[in-house]
């Protein structure tokens, strides 16, 4: 480092590695933010129902074939894959569907019966039920007056 | 004094919404072959009879309604009740009587064939 400011024979280098890094933190802030982010990917939501807990994602074009689901007590991973639809013998004019590898993982507030986990996705829409686990289940309790 | 804080920019070419429910566009593939074009649009959570699909004045208008049948208290959602609408500019060429469309797996498949008259013809060249 002490090299690199006594460079005298190129006293910008400095400020080209500057630059390299505002240029790195932008394009990371980019992605993670654009309306094309691709971290976040299928867009989902969680909620929960007394008995248990229900995931929606949007899958669109992709088959029971093509998704993958695991749980453990906590977490819930979905993964799959959708390739590119473009079909033989056409020319592209407009391309916005393009073909995405994806995996997500979400934790759950808490504990779920991991064997009665089940899934369905109809109309391009993925809905994983996962029933609380007896543990998680609120329990009335009753108060004795004395 | 009410004060609505939440007057969003006007913008001239969108029609003027009536519901709070946002209209987004959604994302679509174009392809074209010698006989037809072909839309690709994604349409998650849209059941079939929820698409609009209007042909007029050289402009095709798709429309589609996402149905709600959220239950449950929400912990965390990133998915927005919307209803989809995009507009296409349709070429003369083609033949608006066939345009059909499928839904399958949430992605409507629209086939806009060409009318005959368009398609591409072999002129022979004669020796004299």
């Amino acid at each position: 480092m002490l090299t690199y400011w006594m460079d005298v024979n190129d006293p910008f280098r400095a400020f080209d590695s500057v630059r390299r890094r505002m240029d790195q933190v932008f394009r990371e802030y980019d992605e993670s933010a654009g309306p094309r982010a691709r971290l976040s990917y299928p867009r989902a939501s969680l909620r929960a129902t007394p008995e248990s807990f229900l995931l929606t994602a949007e899958v669109p074009g992709l088959g029971e074939n093509d998704i993958q689901i695991s749980a453990t007590m906590d977490s819930l991973t979905i993964a799959g894959e959708r390739k590119a639809a473009a079909p033989e013998g056409y020319a592209a004019h407009r391309q916005e569907r393009g073909a995405i590898r994806f995996a997500r993982s979400f934790a759950l507030p808490a504990k779920i019966d991991v064997d009665k986990v089940s899934a369905s996705v109809k109309n391009g829409v993925l809905t994983v039920t996962m029933p609380k686990h007896p543990e998680s289940q609120p329990k009335a309790i009753t108060v004795k007056a004395q | 004094m009410t004060q609505n804080k939440n007057i969003a920019p006007r913008n001239d070419s969108a029609a003027e919404p009536t519901t709070t429910r946002p209209v987004v566009a959604p994302a679509v593939d174009i392809y074209e072959n010698q006989h037809e074009y072909l839309i690709l649009a994604d349409l998650p959570g849209v059941p079939s009879d929820g698409v609009r699909i209007r042909f007029e004045n050289g402009e095709l208008s798709l429309d589609a309604t996402r149905q709600n049948g959220e239950t449950g208290e929400t912990i965390g959602s990133e998915i927005v009740a919307a209803d989809y609408r995009r507009l296409f500019r349709i070429p003369e060429t083609v033949d608006s009587d066939k345009i059909d469309a499928k839904l399958q797996n949430g992605v409507l498949h629209l086939v806009l064939p060409k009318a005959s008259k368009a398609g591409p013809r072999q002129i022979s060249v004669t020796a004299s």
